[in-house]
């Protein structure tokens, strides 16, 4: 199990990293998310000791240091650009950290790289390098595997393979911690969700509950749209527009309807809006900020 | 450490720039051979030998760092490593053995090409030309810790591949005679300047000269002591800046 404590991370005297704790379970696939600039990347590389923190990070009770990378040799990651030395071919790159032949010819058959594998790196093509990134980040057995962007340049097979892969490897006790833009296709694999906006960890939870906390709002039809709309603002009401709808709080359900009673409004409907995982993302990476302006 | 210098042998011996760089030397060698009228002294520093086995040193060195930052796999490296020490140490015990390696090339290409285009002319039962060619060999070899260890240095510093190769370069080739122009000028503090690292360079050929030593200030006892300290120098800053470096 891998352990973040009050992790502060500095570039030069800048912190980047504030405050973060989070935990990553034993065959947990955790979905590292937050905008450009948020900090996934320097997070990611602060847990395999590569820049200078303040805190405790601990992998399987071992304490992680800038110095001391013992507790990293089951650690495999693929961070920003697959790191592959273009002179050598795939299957070269994965010799030179591989201590396990049978397993690095099993995951060369599993990502489907036998057909390119004995050329020289550099003619790969975007797609191909990344798979070999990830296949390099497999190697040896991992407990935990960290992925920044994995499913970069590859295709729709390959992006399906690798999710096939991950779940196949969380299955049997490996730990994942993964950050994607593309959500749509890290909520089909993880299991947990840390969001993370200027350097802060601002949701923490399995992606049940992130499901359940963040699935609050409502669609709302009434005969006379217009008179609601009218209503609604002359009480102040927060709401936003959807097509013919109008989507509001779970909270403010109640004064909305004795607004609607005591306007003559009837009601036509009211439902529970389902939105995808992106807008579920995007709602609570808004009221985080509506929260910090406030302060 | 083991597991660390296997992989950048590995790494060495998978690049091109390596056979390359035997190429190179063979090839200038036989330049030499060719343009000069072969004295005893053409011989006895094979070649030129010495000369083109620094620069193509300095080239590859360089690049054997630079690369792993181009292609990212510095992270890889770091993370799997349990110290940094281990990853910048191995580098330049690997950039050492590949100067060995083009030494004892050039000293197989020195007798091939003596026979080949010199024949009976100087020969190798004047015990001191033999003598002479292993010393300057040496002399090399003990200069390439000098400058492998600088050129680990600048580009962990500097972080430009071109501009280390130029400086390495300019050292190689006007290191030596901007020394010379420093212990003339300022003659009253000899002592002092003669232990300038540009002075160093001179070791390649002072070992099997001791009289140069007039002209370098230092005796060749001296010299060896002098590119020591400033390999064990550079290997301590280098290594520093390398530590402190963002990845």
């Amino acid at each position: 199990m891998l352990e973040l404590s009050n992790v502060n991370t500095f570039i030069g005297r800048r912190k980047i990293i504030n405050n973060v704790s989070f935990t990553v379970k034993d065959g947990s696939v955790v979905g590292l998310i937050g905008p450009n600039g948020a900090g996934k990347t320097t997070i990611m590389k602060t847990i395999l000791g590569l820049t200078k923190f303040t805190g405790v990070i601990t992998l399987n009770g071992k304490e992680i240091t800038e110095n001391n990378h013992s507790p990293l040799t089951k650690v495999g990651a693929l961070i920003e650009h697959p790191a592959i030395y273009p002179f050598l071919t795939g299957l070269e790159n994965l010799k030179l950290y591989s201590s396990n032949k049978i397993d690095m010819m099993n995951i060369v058959e599993q990502l489907k790289m036998n057909a390119y594998i004995d050329l020289k790196a550099k003619g790969y093509s975007l797609g191909m390098k990344q798979k070999l990134g990830i296949a390099i980040a497999l190697l040896n057995k991992p407990r935990l595997v960290i992925l920044d962007e994995p499913m970069n340049g590859l295709d729709i097979e390959a992006t399906i393979l690798v999710r096939k892969i991950i779940k196949q490897y969380s299955s049997s006790g490996t730990s994942f911690l993964i950050s994607s833009h593309i959500l749509g296709e890290l909520e089909k694999v993880m299991t947990a969700v840390v969001l993370i906006s200027d350097g802060r960890v601002i949701t923490n939870c399995s992606i049940e509950e992130f499901e359940k906390i963040n699935n609050q709002q409502y669609q709302l039809y009434t005969e006379n749209m217009p008179k609601t709309l009218q209503s609604l603002n002359d009480y102040n009401i927060n709401f936003s527009q959807s097509s013919n709808h109008i989507v509001v709080s779970r909270g403010a359900l109640s004064s909305i309807q004795k607004i609607l009673y005591q306007n003559n409004i009837l009601l036509l409907e009211l439902k529970l809006q389902q939105p995808s995982f992106e807008d579920l993302v995007v709602t609570s990476l808004k009221n985080h900020r509506g929260s910090q302006d406030e302060k | 450490m083991k597991n660390n210098l296997i992989q950048e042998l590995y790494k060495l011996i998978h690049q091109k720039m390596t056979l390359y760089g035997a190429i190179c030397l063979l090839l200038l060698m036989n330049y030499v051979a060719i343009t000069n009228s072969n004295t005893k002294s053409i011989i006895s520093q094979g070649f030129g030998s010495g000369q083109w086995i620094t620069i193509i040193v300095i080239t590859i060195s360089s690049n054997f760092l630079a690369m792993e930052y181009r292609d990212n796999t510095i992270i890889t490296l770091m993370y799997k490593n349990r110290n940094k020490w281990q990853i910048y140490f191995s580098k330049f015990v690997v950039l050492i053995l590949y100067t060995l390696f083009l030494v004892i090339l050039g000293f197989v290409f020195t007798l091939i090409i003596k026979v080949l285009i010199i024949g009976n002319r100087y020969s190798w039962d004047q015990q001191t030309l033999l003598i002479e060619l292993l010393l300057n060999m040496l002399g090399t070899v003990i200069y390439s810790f000098f400058i492998i260890s600088l050129e680990l240095l600048l580009i962990s510093f500097v972080k430009v591949n071109a501009a280390v190769i130029g400086i390495g370069l300019a050292i190689g080739f006007f290191g030596a005679s901007i020394s010379n122009v420093l212990l003339s000028v300022f003659s009253n503090l000899n002592r002092i300047i003669a232990w300038n690292p540009l002075n160093m360079i001179n070791i390649m050929n002072q070992l099997s000269h001791p009289n140069y030593s007039q002209f370098t200030k230092l005796t060749n006892n001296q010299f060896v002591i002098g590119n020591i300290i400033y390999t064990t120098l550079f290997l301590a800053i280098g290594y520093f800046i390398f530590k402190k470096r963002r990845v």
